[in-house]
């Protein structure tokens, strides 16, 4: 992120400012906060398992890195309407550190009849779990299914929404309209998602099952030198249209989403199907997930199938091969580019939730991850492709407070 | 004779722990009546009509209270309102010390909904739903 805090202290001075004239009704402080100390360890050599927009991960020794975290949030409430969260998230991230970051900085003021208004920084409604996802004690799983949760990994908009919280037709509904920017850094290539409308939609089908509709567009701009650069070369050649299929600014992207989760009784369980889009070199992808657990007392064994399938590389590289040494070279260039963004793989999961305390969860989950011939969401650290399933062991302790 | 007078025991003893486990819902003296399902949601953060009242989350009566109000254990309570809370929607019920501070913040507040041991009753509030 080139300015990290921006966001954050933008919306700190404009609930500083709306809360001042309420100061006199006794503003109310909460502090709350949630952490996971996690391990992971895979099976097999030059590959790392890393959740997605982490620049590094856990090989075959055990590693802290991909799911240890810990929050802390900061809610105000300085009379009936006005109100402020901050959220702030230290994280594995993809500048390679573990520094604390504003999550989430944003003043809420309610309108009535159901209406809520926030801005600031918020958290980016692009799954059925979003705004909770880090927080691992409020989730069955030991993680989100990475296969789903791993094509994007932008978590917040910066901007306003508009929520709906009410009764349609004797359903309970939610509805928000969000609008805004994001950007964020992996590595040292920053990506932007401007101009984003979205629209994220629940209703309560019946006790305990709820049904999830949404969907985010917007601009993206991916900042990498050297896709621009062949981007830049290729127009120079008969081929300039490869080029325009790569360049990646200011191109149309979305993000949408159907899912259902449910819990009845002992039962719980969710299901969801997103797919990914853009007119860049950033493939469409569609990821779906299926999970079902079961209470016994304080333990909670779980079952988990996800798959992430490449629907459209985007680009046509109809370049020549054997025609002379550059363009071969061009060729091979822009398959490599292709091939570095192409993520597939399918994963079976099972877990186990113990409730081990009021506040503290352990968890471990065993996971078998096809990588379909390449290198999935697995980070390439010199290893081989994968030719056979990637087995992930990962053992967590998830906490609140 | 012998096995007569130890059912009999027996079975005060079940109706002593019981009796303990006898709990009101409790609301302002001008309150009107509250279903189950409207107990509930407003512990479970899913309505907000009125200001839900705990006890310490360690006592027994917590634990049983969930149980019969919303069949939930308590680490599925702890979990559902962890994703109200981490989701900035809002916070769990005030923990207070004991029913006569229940009782005390449910008297000074037409709002405010709590619950107590039915022993602990008196006339400074009024039932609104009795859990048995």
């Amino acid at each position: 992120m080139r300015h990290p805090t921006g966001a954050g202290l933008a919306s700190l001075a404009l609930l500083m400012t709306v809360g001042s004239p309420a100061l006199a009704a006794s503003p109310e402080f909460r502090v709350s906060g949630f952490g996971t100390v996690g391990v992971v360890q895979i099976d097999q050599p030059g590959i790392e398992f890393r959740q997605t927009g982490q620049t590094s991960g856990a090989g075959e020794s055990a590693s802290f890195k991909p799911d240890s975290r810990l929050g802390v949030q900061l809610d105000g409430s300085f009379n009936p309407v006005f109100s402020a969260t901050v959220q702030v998230l230290a994280k594995h991230s993809g500048e390679g550190d573990d520094k604390p970051r504003v999550e989430w900085a944003f003043a809420k003021a309610k309108l009535g009849g159901g209406f809520t208004l926030r801005a600031g920084r918020i958290g980016a409604p692009f799954f059925v779990v979003s705004d909770f996802r880090e927080v691992g004690y409020a989730n069955t799983w030991l993680r989100t299914p990475s296969d789903v949760y791993g094509q994007v990994f932008l978590r917040t908009v910066d901007g306003a929404d508009l929520l709906y919280a009410g009764d349609v037709a004797g359903l309970p509904v939610t509805a928000q309209l969000i609008a805004g920017g994001t950007t964020a850094a992996f590595s040292r290539t920053d990506i932007d998602f401007k101009k984003q409308i979205g629209v994220n939609l629940t209703a309560e089908l019946s006790d305990g099952m709820t049904l999830r509709l949404g969907q985010i567009g917007g601009k993206l701009t991916v900042q990498n030198a050297s896709m621009r650069q062949l981007a830049a070369v290729l127009r120079t050649t008969p081929f300039a249209s490869v080029g325009d299929q790569i360049e990646c600014t200011d191109r149309k992207a979305s993000f949408s989403g159907v899912g259902l989760s449910v819990e009845r009784g002992n039962w719980v369980g969710s299901t969801e199907y997103t797919e990914r889009t853009s007119a860049c070199y950033v493939p469409d992808t569609a990821g779906w997930h299926v999970m079902g657990g079961y209470r016994f007392g304080s333990f909670t064994p779980y079952l988990m199938l996800s798959e992430l399938r490449l629907t459209d590389s985007n680009v046509v590289n109809n370049i020549p091969r054997n025609v002379n040494a550059t363009l071969t070279t061009l060729a091979l260039t822009v398959d490599g580019l292709l091939d570095s963004v192409a993520t597939r793989q399918a994963t079976k999961a099972v877990g186990v939730r113990w409730d081990a305390y009021r506040n503290i969860a352990v968890k471990a989950q065993y996971e078998r991850v096809d990588t379909k011939g390449g290198y999935g969401l697995f980070g390439n650290v010199g290893g081989p492709r994968p030719t056979k399933p990637v087995q992930v062991l990962s053992l967590a302790v998830d906490f609140i407070f | 004779m012998h096995i007569r007078h130890m059912l009999a025991a027996a079975s005060l003893a079940f109706a002593g722990a019981a009796s303990a486990q006898d709990m009101v819902v409790i609301g302002h003296p001008s309150a009107a009546a509250l279903s189950k399902d409207q107990v509930s949601d407003l512990f479970l953060g899913k309505s907000q009509s009125f200001t839900p009242l705990d006890l310490n989350d360690s006592s027994p009566l917590y634990a049983a209270f969930y149980r019969k109000a919303t069949g939930r254990e308590v680490a599925q309570v702890k979990s559902t309102w962890s994703r109200v809370v981490f989701t900035g929607k809002g916070q769990p019920p005030k923990q207070l010390a004991d029913a006569a501070a229940v009782k005390k913040a449910v008297a000074a507040d037409p709002k405010a909904v709590g619950y107590i041991e039915k022993s602990a009753l008196d006339g400074s509030v009024k039932v609104v739903l009795a859990l048995e």
